[in-house]
């Protein structure tokens, strides 16, 4: 018997006819022929438990106090001395091993599936070997630091057969589910133009250990192009993959520029980003990413003729927006009439600001874990021995294009896919 | 200090203008259906706006009362 109410809750969604057609990582939680019996834990090890893993682990823990996956946390592996002591300490189980080598941990024949949540850089290779050693793999996004590891990644899944799937959890996150749902019915009409953005207001630095400034690029990653291509793999890649999602395929070509703006220390990836994906249908999909400013946060708009969709803040707004009640309408006529001041002189034009409207909510269900509900999913892929392809396939186009973004901003041009990494 | 008595009368008579004032707003309801073109169902899911408004005019009409009486007072 599941403890955690939500979980149940969306198991029952998940079994929804509607939902099989369109989510079938969704709905195939809800199947029951598994290969491995609900009641054998499966056991899984973390490699890399800095803040991400770290995160995940901590989602782990809930899942298995709530009883939510009959999961373990049987081993853990950093190459950083402090997170490899914080994660045998804080993983809840006193039996968990810990390696600094994720090469010794493979060894261990009865971990049945890996989470790799190390810097960017490492996922290719840890994930390949994963997968040659027989375990089924989840990978934080983005998949690689360059196209041909991301390349080599998929094609390793395809011949080992082995599960990989790749921490995009806005796949498991009933708003986004429910948006796309409605977006498919065509419920905002005929979609023109996605506009994407994630400002923040930080230096997106990590403290070093007093005294050890050699740690620099091992702590503060994201920010070296060796190892990352900063706001575009580590944020950009979400926003990719749900503007893929809602057109159902991959941009025909990217274009877009960078600039190192505001942060001047050091560091060598754009803090500063605007790019163009355009798709076949004439779409576009505008993306830019800041770190100077945070007023308008973070957003994915979906912009049909008939209406607008906010996913982050799970708000629908239409283009003509249901009417008052009647009764209202004459209360604001009598106000209007009332109050309202006669111009003299001023404008002879209406400017085109923004629709002052509030609009609806997209989904009022509930608020749910994404990032739990993903993990607990790979649990049952797990059991399932396999996960629905189109997971991998989204981690996949997600990754190709956000590093083609990069490639088209380097050199200053609008690139399209080559097709040794079309899938 | 004296008691303040309301009288039956009284009462009859303010619970008659309550009841005015409520079939006003009800009508005003109607009237804004039909000229704006709302849905009919707005006769009942919109009665709490009637409520409001049989409020705001039986305080309007408290208030003309008021200065009605402060002028017959002064005048006296």
């Amino acid at each position: 018997m599941l403890k955690d109410k939500s979980k149940r809750e969306f198991l029952k969604i998940s079994s929804l006819a509607a939902v099989a057609s369109l989510f079938p990582w969704i709905s195939i939680l809800a199947q029951n022929n598994k290969t491995k019996s609900p009641s054998d834990k499966v056991k899984l090890a973390i490699i890399g438990v800095g803040s991400r893993g770290y995160g995940l682990m901590a989602n782990i823990k809930y899942m298995i106090e709530n009883d939510s996956a009959n999961v373990e946390i049987a081993a853990v592996c950093d190459n950083y001395q402090p997170h490899y002591e914080r994660a045998i300490k804080d993983c809840g189980n006193p039996k968990v091993k810990a390696f600094y080598d994720y090469r010794n941990l493979l060894e261990m024949q009865e971990i049945d599936g890996v989470i790799i949540a190390t810097p960017l850089y490492e996922h290719a290779h840890i994930a390949i070997n994963s997968m040659k050693a027989g375990k089924q793999v989840f990978c934080e996004k983005s998949m690689a630091r360059t196209l041909d590891d991301v390349k080599a990644m998929y094609d390793t899944h395809i011949d080992t057969g082995k599960i990989l799937q790749i921490g995009h959890q806005r796949l498991f996150d009933p708003k986004y589910l429910e948006a796309i749902q409605r977006i498919k019915k065509g419920e905002i009409g005929i979609i023109g133009q996605i506009r994407a953005y994630w400002h923040r207001n930080s230096d997106w630095r990590r403290k070093l250990p007093n005294g050890r400034p050699d740690l620099e690029k091992k702590i503060n990653w994201r920010l070296y192009r060796d190892f990352s291509a900063g706001l575009l793999t580590e944020l950009g890649s979400h926003q990719i993959q749900v503007a893929n999602w809602v057109m159902g395929k991959t941009p025909k070509s990217v274009m877009g520029t960078g600039s190192i703006r505001y942060w001047k220390d050091g560091r060598e990836i754009y803090d500063n980003v605007s790019t163009i994906f355009s798709y076949n249908d004439g779409t576009q999909f505008i993306w830019d990413s800041m770190t100077s400013n945070r007023k308008y946060g973070l957003q994915e708009q979906i912009m049909g003729d008939l209406g607008t969709m906010e996913l982050e803040t799970n708000k629908v707004f239409m283009e003509s927006p249901p009417a008052a009640p009647g009764i209202r309408e004459l209360i604001n006529d009598i106000e209007h009439f009332v109050f309202d001041n006669i111009p003299i002189g001023g404008a002879t034009w209406v400017p085109e600001t923004a629709i002052k409207y509030k609009g609806e909510f997209i989904s009022e269900k509930w608020e749910m874990d994404e990032t739990k509900l993903q993990l607990e999913a790979f649990v049952e892929y797990i059991r399932e021995g396999k996960a629905p392809e189109i997971l991998t396939r989204e981690g996949y186009n997600a990754s190709i294009w956000t590093l083609l973004a990069e490639q088209a901003i380097d050199i200053g041009k609008k690139l399209e896919l080559p097709e040794k990494y079309q899938i | 200090m004296h008691d303040i008595v309301i009288s039956k009368e009284r009462i009859k008579i303010e619970l008659k203008k309550i009841m005015i004032f409520f079939v006003v707003a009800f009508i005003l309801n109607i009237y804004s259906i039909i000229k704006y073109n709302t849905k009919w169902i707005e006769i009942f899911t919109q009665l709490h706006w009637v409520m409001i408004l049989t409020g705001v005019l039986y305080v309007f009409s408290l208030i003309i009362l008021g200065i009605k009486l402060l002028v017959q007072f002064f005048r006296k």
